[in-house]
């Protein structure tokens, strides 16, 4: 069954890979699927605790069928292999074989038959006892996860500007959320991820979307909703910030929950010998809304069939081993909501700066973003403009300690005026924000966070100073999430 | 702007062998697979590696470079048993390279060809700490493994590039016959010493000491990722006093002030091992590195 491959690695060359071996690859019967492991964060399935180790893994079966995925190197194993176990010998000398093998049969307890390390193809595929004998079995389930957020808040007034998004919008204790993340290989050739936040009464789906595993040409296409690739901040999940709400380049274009929509998008890692990724995609136009009146909002649908279009390159830039500079270009354009043919586009640039020494014991890091937005809106009649940027500094002054601060403001059109087509009322905030975040481990954190917001304009009528102090609680389960860059 | 870019990217990368299309690009999380790939595959191949060897190795950022290295990687080596989940598995979804996906032959997943140790008996969950939930994955700092790692690499290698075959399994002898002799030198050397308790950092060397005939009578951390407290140190120095403790061992990256405490406490010897090819100076080979290892718990013990 693994023929196709086989052949068609032959043809080609063991060093090319080329699409007709992707297109080949489609064709592999379904038998094979179930021998590819499923990517490396979901591995190994729980149950595999239990396994014996790797080199007792192999099945009785596995040991008179070759690997799926071994290609030219099967004839060769299973000549050898054939050769009354000699194999070893014949490839290290018999005195060093006779010594691993007496190894493994000391660690595993059972004789050394044709260990793992002979093999081409993916090596332990493992005996799983005890799953699925009165069902499914479980050692197909997705790395699931749940991360719960609470916060306690106290604002020096209680007019302070609005925030959407899982932070606390009033003085007291909050439940924030309990984000509920599932991802797997779904096969081969898709991966598929699922975020949902569940709030107090209320359930949402943030992203579930498939991306494609297996594409040539540095090629990946993710379709469901997803978070819009812009900035630095809009694609990130609220658990992975420095501080407990969002940045105002976020809060006031996207909302705190972030752009995020039903569609398609494509990406491209351009094959030069540096990291410059290309990203675009066409997404519905019904987003959540920042603000609390429809003027506010910087995307909404005007007809079912209307779509934002975005775009984003992003290129990494490795200073040193220790020192990284990432820099991004994002646009998103799509229809203002606000009539027939009226647009409304944003622009942004970001940079991220981070410093993480690759030796000593004290595991200082320090990093530092900033990004700034540009929004134009087209309402009948008008046209509104603002901006927002922030700047972002993390310190890790201890393996369980961090310190971040941060600068952001936004100034600008927020809304049209009394009379529609009249001067549009503006609204800026200056803010600084401080924290100071304790994690016993990477599993749990608890941050302590001081704002000092200074909002004026003419649609401003609170006071001119508000401080809002934070306290915030996180606790994550289950599978180990990878760290986004 | 983008001509800066390519002239700052390329001054680091070492992704472009000088002589593309004849040789495997190999591609590793840390250095000492890779080292492994070149006893091997001398000539043949072409090595990248993502962790700094005085780097903990449980930590490492997901540079974005790193997904560029696996793009056109031929073969992925990787320790495996989740020692690497946080941080290598978006890459390889970002690299989207079907021929290092897993259960390819281009996908080596080291923990799947040792025998792994530590696997918990049972079901395990974080109030025992960051455990490793499918064994203990730092394998290569035990010469059987690594003769193991490249018995596995020489396979993967006559897969993916059936021309060289001869000449792997020439390197693959060459290096067995070098490490082989040196098995037989170091295990003389460690002989005397047989039984001697020490105490660890974290559980990163039991490899090593079982190989070596050493016991791990303990670990500074007092669970596993979770750094030691002062009263940890002290109620690990009360519980083994008097217990012939004689070394304490951690690798660069972890506090010399916890190690040294408990040396002190418990009259044994602190020792800064070097745990990965290239971690110290004189351990720019995979030998060289357990040499180095060896000869310095033995002339600590002397
Ligand atoms: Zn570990």
């Amino acid at each position: 069954m693994p023929l196709h491959r086989t052949a068609a690695r032959r043809a080609a060359g063991p060093l090319l890979r080329l699409p007709p071996l992707i297109l080949l690859a489609a064709f592999v019967p379904a038998t094979t699927l179930a021998q590819v492991e499923p990517p490396a964060s979901a591995t190994e399935p729980p149950a595999a605790a239990t396994e014996p180790p790797a080199a007792a893994t192999e099945p009785p079966a596995a040991a008179t069928e070759p690997p799926a995925a071994a290609t030219e190197g099967t004839a060769t194993t299973a000549a050898v292999a054939g050769d009354s176990g000699d194999d070893l010998s014949d490839l290290i000398g018999p005195e060093l074989a006779a010594e691993l093998r007496t190894d493994e049969e000391t660690i595993t307890g059972q004789p050394s038959g044709n260990p793992a390390y002979l093999g081409s193809g993916a090596g332990g595929a493992g005996t799983a006892t005890g799953a699925g004998e009165l069902g499914p079995s479980n050692l197909m389930n997705p790395a699931l996860s749940l991360v719960a957020t609470f916060g306690a808040a106290y604002f020096t007034d209680d007019r302070h500007v609005p925030r959407s998004g899982p932070v606390p919008d009033s003085t007291g204790v909050h439940f924030l959320e309990a984000e509920l993340g599932l991802e797997a290989a779904v096969d081969p050739y898709f991966y598929l991820k699922g975020f949902f936040a569940l709030g107090a009464d209320d359930f949402e789906t943030e992203e579930v979307f498939a991306e494609t595993l297996r594409l040539p040409g540095g090629l990946k296409f993710r379709a469901g909703q997803f978070l819009t690739a812009f900035g630095r901040s809009n694609p990130t999940h609220a658990h992975v910030w420095e501080f407990i709400d969002a940045p105002l380049t976020r809060e006031r274009f996207f909302s705190g929950e972030g752009l995020r929509s039903p569609g398609l998008e494509a990406s491209w890692l351009t094959p030069l010998p540096f990291y410059l990724k290309l990203v675009a995609a066409a997404s519905m136009a019904d987003v959540p809304a920042p603000g609390s009146t429809p003027d506010e909002a910087t995307f909404g649908k005007d007809r079912d069939y209307d779509f934002l279009y975005s775009a984003r390159l992003e290129s990494f830039i490795p200073l040193s081993d220790t020192w990284s500079l990432v820099l991004g270009a994002s646009a998103v354009t799509g229809p203002s909501g606000q009539g027939a043919g009226d647009r409304s586009d944003v622009f942004g640039g970001d940079a991220f700066l981070r410093y993480k020494p690759t030796s000593g014991d004290d595991h200082f890091e320090f990093k530092l973003t900033a990004e700034g937005d540009f929004r134009r809106r087209q309402f009948p009649g008008n046209r509104l403009t603002d901006w927002a940027a922030y700047l972002e500094a993390s310190f890790r002054l201890a393996q369980q300690w961090r310190v971040a601060l941060r600068g952001d403001a936004d100034e600008g059109d927020l809304t049209r005026g009394d009379t529609l087509t009249g001067p549009a009322r503006d609204l800026g905030e200056e803010r600084g924000a401080l924290s100071v975040t304790f994690f016993p481990t990477e599993f749990s954190l608890l941050r302590l966070q001081g704002n000092l917001s200074h909002p004026h304009g003419d649609a401003w009528d609170g006071p001119e100073w508000v401080g809002e102090f934070y306290l915030e609680a996180m606790f994550a389960l289950g599978a180990h999430g990878a760290h986004p860059f | 702007m983008s001509r800066m870019l390519a002239a700052l990217s390329v001054a680091s990368s070492l992704s472009f062998p000088a002589s593309a299309g004849a040789t495997v690009k190999v591609v590793t999380t840390i250095p000492d697979f890779a080292q492994l790939a070149r006893e091997v595959g001398g000539d043949r191949v072409t090595t990248v590696s993502f962790v700094s060897p005085t780097q903990d190795p449980h930590f490492v950022d997901a540079r974005p470079s790193f997904a560029v290295d696996l793009a056109d990687a031929d073969l992925l080596i990787y320790a495996g048993a989740e020692l690497e989940a946080g941080w290598l598995p978006p890459l390889l979804r970002t690299a989207g390279n079907a021929g290092i996906m897993p259960g390819e032959t281009g996908h080596l997943n080291v923990a799947t060809v040792v025998p792994l140790k530590d696997t918990p008996p049972g079901a395990v969950d974080r109030s025992q700490g960051d455990v490793h939930p499918l064994g203990n994955p730092h394998t290569w700092i035990d010469p059987r493994n690594g003769l193991r790692i490249a018995i596995a690499i020489t396979s993967r290698l006559k897969a993916l590039d059936p021309d060289g075959t001869d000449a792997y399994e020439t390197g693959l002898r060459d290096f067995a016959r070098r490490l082989g002799d040196k098995m037989k030198e170091w295990k003389d050397l460690l002989a005397p010493y047989a039984g001697t308790k020490v105490v660890v950092y974290h559980k990163s060397w039991i490899y090593f000491l079982e190989w070596a005939g050493l016991v791990e009578a303990g670990t500074i951390e007092p669970l596993p990722g979770v750094p030691a407290a002062d009263s940890d140190l002290t109620a690990l120095a009360d519980r083994l006093s008097g217990n012939g403790v004689r070394l304490v061992i951690g690798e660069s990256y972890y506090p010399s002030d916890s190690l040294g405490f408990v040396a002190e406490q418990l009259g044994a010897t602190e020792l800064t091992l070097p745990a990965m090819t290239g971690g110290a100076t004189g351990c720019d080979t995979y030998i060289d590195l357990i040499d180095h290892d060896v000869h310095a718990v033995v002339d600590a013990l002397q």
